[in-house]
This record gives C-alpha cells, structure tokens and sequence, in this order.
C-alpha cells in the first residue's frame, strides 16, 4: 500500500516535529542535569572558600600571624552571595537560559575568589580550566562565553588595580591579562568542538530514530508487517 | 560508492549499521549514495524516502532492512 503525496507529506512533517522535539529534549535534560551538579558544587565551593580563608589567606596574604582577617568575610559574605544566587536560580528557574549564565558567571567569579583567597597563587588558577570543564555538562557553547568574558575582564580589572589579588606580585604587567585570557579561549574552542561532536551525535541519532519510526509506519500500513527494533536513546 | 571526505567518526562495528543508500527516483532510476552523502539529506526528505520504500541500505553491497540499517550504534 503506498500513500498519497499528501498524507505521505503530513506523516513525514508530524515524525520530523516529533523529532525535533525528541532532540529538545533530550538537550534540556543534558541541561538540567548540568543545573542539579552545579547546585552541589555551589555549596561545596563555599566551604570549600571558607576553608581556605581560615586555613591558608592569613599565611597568604601576611606571612606570619592567623586571625580572622577579611578574607574569611569575603569568603563568607562574598562567597555565599556567589552560590546564593544560582542555587535560587537552579531552585527557581530551572532549565532557564539565564540560569546557566549566571552559574557561568558565578562559577568564574568563584575562581577569581580562591585565587583571591590564596594571595593570586598561580596553581589556584586551574581552578578556571576546572570551571570551564564543568561549564561544559551544558554543552551550551554560549555559556562558556559568557566564563571567558568573566575571566578576562576579571583578570584586567585585577590586574590594574590589586595585581597582588590575582598574579601574587605587586607588580604585574597589564598585558598579562591576555596570556591568562588566551589559554582560557584555547581550552574553550576544544570544549565547543566537543560539544558541536557531541550535539551532531545526538542529532544523528535521533535522526535515526525518526527513519526507523518511518520505517514501523511504513509497515503498519503494508500487509506483512516486519518486526521493528526501536533502540534506546537513554 | 564512498565519500572521499576524511571523517572523524569512527567506522560502526562490523555488523551493524550502513555504509551506502539506493534511493530509487521518481522516473525509476536509482541513485547510490554514500552514507554521509545520504546523511547530508533534509531529514524530512529521508522520512518521506523511508515512508514511500524509495529507500534501499546497504552494507558492503548487501540490502539490509532499515531498523537494521539504523540500529544506534553510539554510546552516547
């Protein structure tokens, strides 16, 4: 049995809008998923940073006496105001554009504050390409711009006006920024082909289970059925 | 017929999946395509191809049945 031109054409529209939105879907749980990891990451980061201040900003920052100094405030006020923020996000507006570029900025934000927290040691920098790691669980390419901006007008801001902050010296050339800010562009172009893989892979195979869904129509409209295999997408 | 594009995705395992369509066009002639040629098609089209059976996979130049054909084959 064959179908007429029209009711072939509608049936090919209604299964490419199913799969449109199969593909949609399946994004926005990769998003929402991303969202419930940030939520823990916020609280432990902020224990994390008040951990730090008590521990190690004091030696950091004056080298020899401990005490309660700024920096835990900053930790404390500073940080929890960094995680307060995407957490009622997350809680709130979940799967939200906004939301995953506030936790962008907000994650950054946070790097900038332990690198902050530790007197601008260079090893606490990695924390950034940590960051962007974990940014990319949205495979959401447009939320790692959102770091990459964070970080560099961060690391300027800085790097003008306390370059002790974030460098560890009094003083710190201006460009210095932008060696800092192009390692972060290098990390982010791999992790956006990454995700371009990743979203063509997923497109593909729901294309593929939008011809193999054709293909039971087909069947179910013949006389001699043939057993079909849907696979899983999960 | 094979593409002569290098791609970066890796074979499917031996056994599963295609390597060339047979589209049969409206005047009855066929046309063979790779499988990223095939691929590159609007996916409504594909549909329309697999809804109306103009479409033949093939796997070293044997028909395989569609759910075949397109059995995922990804770990994603």
């Amino acid at each position: 049995m064959n179908l007429d031109p029209a009711s072939l054409s509608a049936l090919a529209d209604r299964i490419v809008q199913k799969t449109e939105s199969t593909y949609a879907d399946f994004v926005q749980r990769w998003v929402l998923r991303a969202e419930r990891m940030f939520l823990w990451l916020m609280v432990a980061q902020w224990l994390f940073g008040i951990f730090i201040a008590v521990t190690v900003s004091p030696y950091a920052w004056e080298g020899k006496t401990r005490h309660v100094s700024n920096h835990v405030w900053a930790a404390v006020v500073l940080g929890g105001l960094l995680s307060a923020l995407p957490i009622a996000l997350i809680i709130l507006r979940p799967g939200w554009v906004g939301t995953r570029h506030v936790i962008a900025f907000s994650q950054v934000m946070w790097s900038a504050l332990l690198i902050h927290l530790t007197g601008g040691r260079i090893e606490t920098h990695f924390h950034v390409f940590g960051s962007l790691a974990f940014l990319a669980f949205y495979r959401d390419w447009k939320v790692l711009v959102t770091a990459t901006v964070t970080v560099a007008a961060d690391h300027f801001l800085r790097g003008l006006f306390i370059p002790e902050s974030v460098y560890g010296v009094a003083d710190a050339s201006i460009w210095r920024f932008a060696e800092h800010a192009g390692w972060v562009v290098f990390e982010v172009a791999v992790l956006a082909y990454g995700i371009w893989l990743s979203l063509n892979e997923l497109r593909r195979i729901a294309e593929n289970v939008a011809q193999v869904e054709a293909f039971a129509e087909r069947e179910a409209l013949t006389a001699a059925p043939m057993p079909v295999t849907m696979p899983a997408m999960a | 017929m094979t593409s002569s594009v290098m791609s970066l995705r890796p074979p499917p395992p031996a056994g599963t999946g295609y390597d060339a369509a047979a589209i049969v066009e409206a005047d009855g002639s066929r046309r063979s395509l790779s499988r990223p040629q095939y691929e590159r098609l609007p996916l409504a089209e594909r549909i329309r191809l697999v809804l109306s059976g103009r479409v033949e996979f093939l796997r070293g130049g044997v028909v395989v049945p569609p759910n075949e054909a397109l059995k995922v084959t990804s770990a994603l």
